[in-house]
């Protein structure tokens, strides 16, 4: 979230408007602590695999990229949140070994999220992943998923996802 | 009786107990190599394990499961389908780049030089780019052969347009058309959503891992089929090797032998290449190797170019999935490394440059 952070406050500072990006800034972080403190969050973090694109291997988030934030904020875990590295190809036998409850799809591009979930849907090798035994899925826009002023709504989008029950 | 010059001569006599001892060798190399990739991936998952899920598959209900059903599906549904994917793809890479290296005459002949993966490629960015998964988990490796299938015939076309259906203007018109279209298929990537074009260099260097048991069918169709059909025609690429004026008096019809078989060798390579990416110098490197083991007679290098493909594939694959893992790395990469490091040794190799003073 600092990264989203700090790239408005030096916009701030490029245009001379200084203190609008303090003001939103501090506008962002009030409303996520907002929204933290009222979240509902229960038992063991739910564990999250973000899907970006790829099928013969996956390109996802590791634990520096903005997903993985979004989704800790939102109360739950990436399931690669220990690769350290910002976004990179796995071998789907990791994927299938941490068992993700939910998927987060990233939607840009002419592969749309319906043709990505189908995907992950008909592969057998995934028929036992909890996420694909009880089709939970989220989509975020690219532009949601990567830093920027949508990040908050993506969180609470993650959260409403994350804990429906 | 010669059988062929420059690098293609055997430079030794094998006899038939060396060759059996060294397909069995092949073999029992290729049962190991297959057991090695279905037991080391990006998870770590114990022998025991692997024993059980395999006795499993073959006597349902022998072995008490007490590893869980995602492990089972990793070595069921993503190590041994990509495993035997592999298989296909090397056998068919090295067997095609066996037989265009004889009807071209060019020991640098390689499936993908002739412009059938660029056709590939163009269908996979088409599909990645710009169309979409309309056709499910299918399309890119289908619009993939499409590429492959209309690169074909527009090499055919092109070589009967320009009457270049002689060895080495073939390879020239092939060389030609592959330019062509990997233009084409970057122009597809320039015009497309900048934010997808990763999805493209990784489908371009080359994976396996889009082996299902339900997609296997297809390359190993066209393997058995296509294979079969350049195996029982060994005889006829032994004397191409030797020339084209030499062949005819023996009673091949030259540039119709010549057009099949790089037809024959499309459809191997376009389905291999739709499955897996363009994995490059196993068509090239393979060959190669096994001639100076068993000489450069087609009867044998098909077959051992075959075992000898597959293998090499099967452990490159291995490599690309546990080097830095979870982390699955384009085998297009390792492939491409041992391939030129090999290359760079052969050149220094004695026999090589003996081989190749002989030609004329």
């Amino acid at each position: 979230m600092d990264d989203m952070y700090n790239d408005l406050l030096n916009l701030g500072r490029i245009f001379g408007v200084e203190a609008r990006a303090e003001k939103l800034v501090q506008h962002y972080r009030d409303e996520l602590a907002q929204f933290k403190a009222g979240l509902k969050v229960s038992g063991t973090p739910p564990r999250i695999f973000v899907y970006d694109s790829g099928e013969d291997s996956p390109f996802t988030a590791g634990r520096y990229a903005m997903p993985t934030a979004l989704i800790e904020a939102a109360g739950g875990s990436n399931v690669m949140d220990t690769f350290e590295k910002n976004w990179a190809r796995v071998n789907w036998e990791a994927v299938v070994e941490e068992n993700p409850e939910i998927i987060v799809i990233v939607n840009y591009g002419e592969v749309t999220a319906q043709q990505k979930r189908d995907f992950m849907l008909n592969n057998p090798a995934f028929a036992d992943m909890d996420a694909v035994k009880n089709d939970r899925f989220v989509t975020l826009e690219y532009a949601e998923a990567t830093p920027g002023p949508r990040n908050i709504k993506a969180i609470k989008k993650l959260a409403a996802a994350f804990w429906e029950n | 009786m010669s059988k062929g010059t420059g690098v293609f001569a055997a430079p030794k006599v094998v006899r038939s107990h060396h060759l059996l001892q060294i397909s069995c060798a092949g073999l029992a190399a290729l049962v190991l190599s297959v057991f090695l990739a279905v037991s080391v991936g990006a998870v770590s998952i114990s022998m025991e394990t692997v024993w059980g899920v395999l006795a499993n598959k073959l006597v349902p209900g022998l072995v008490e499961p007490s590893w869980s059903v995602g492990r089972e599906n990793i070595l069921w549904q993503i190590r041994l389908p990509r495993a035997l994917l592999a298989i296909m793809v090397g056998a068919g890479l090295s067997i095609v780049g066996a037989c265009l290296q004889s009807v071209t005459r060019n020991p640098l002949a390689d499936p993908h030089l002739i412009g059938i993966s660029a056709g590939g490629a163009f269908g996979a960015v088409l599909a990645l780019l710009h169309t979409g998964l309309f056709l499910g988990t299918l399309t890119v490796p289908l619009l993939a052969f499409l590429g492959a299938l209309g690169a074909t015939f527009l090499v055919i076309g092109v070589a009967r347009f320009t009457s270049a259906t002689s060895a080495d203007r073939l390879v020239l018109t092939g060389v030609a058309v592959s330019f062509v279209l990997m233009a084409g298929a970057n122009i597809l990537i320039f015009l497309a959503d900048p934010r997808a074009t990763h999805s493209v260099v990784y489908w371009m260097l080359g994976g396996l891992g889009l082996a299902q048991w339900g997609h296997l069918m297809y390359p190993l169709v066209v393997l058995v089929l296509c294979g079969g059909w350049l195996w029982l025609r060994a005889g006829y690429f032994n004397a191409m090797t030797i020339g084209d004026e030499t062949a005819t008096t023996l009673g091949i019809s030259v540039s119709r032998f010549r057009l099949e078989t790089f037809v024959i060798g499309a459809l191997i390579t376009g389905v291999m290449v739709a499955f897996s990416g363009m994995i490059g110098f196993v068509g090239l490197m393979v060959p190669h190797i096994v001639r100076l083991f068993v000489g450069g007679d087609y009867q044998r290098l098909i077959p051992i170019s075959a075992l000898f493909g597959a293998i090499f594939l099967l452990l490159a694959d291995v490599a690309a999935r546990t080097l830095m893992k979870p982390e699955d790395m384009p085998i297009g990469i390792i492939t491409g490394l041992l391939g030129g490091i090999f290359f760079i040794w052969l050149l220094r190799e004695k026999r090589w440059r003996a081989a190749t003073c002989q030609s004329g």
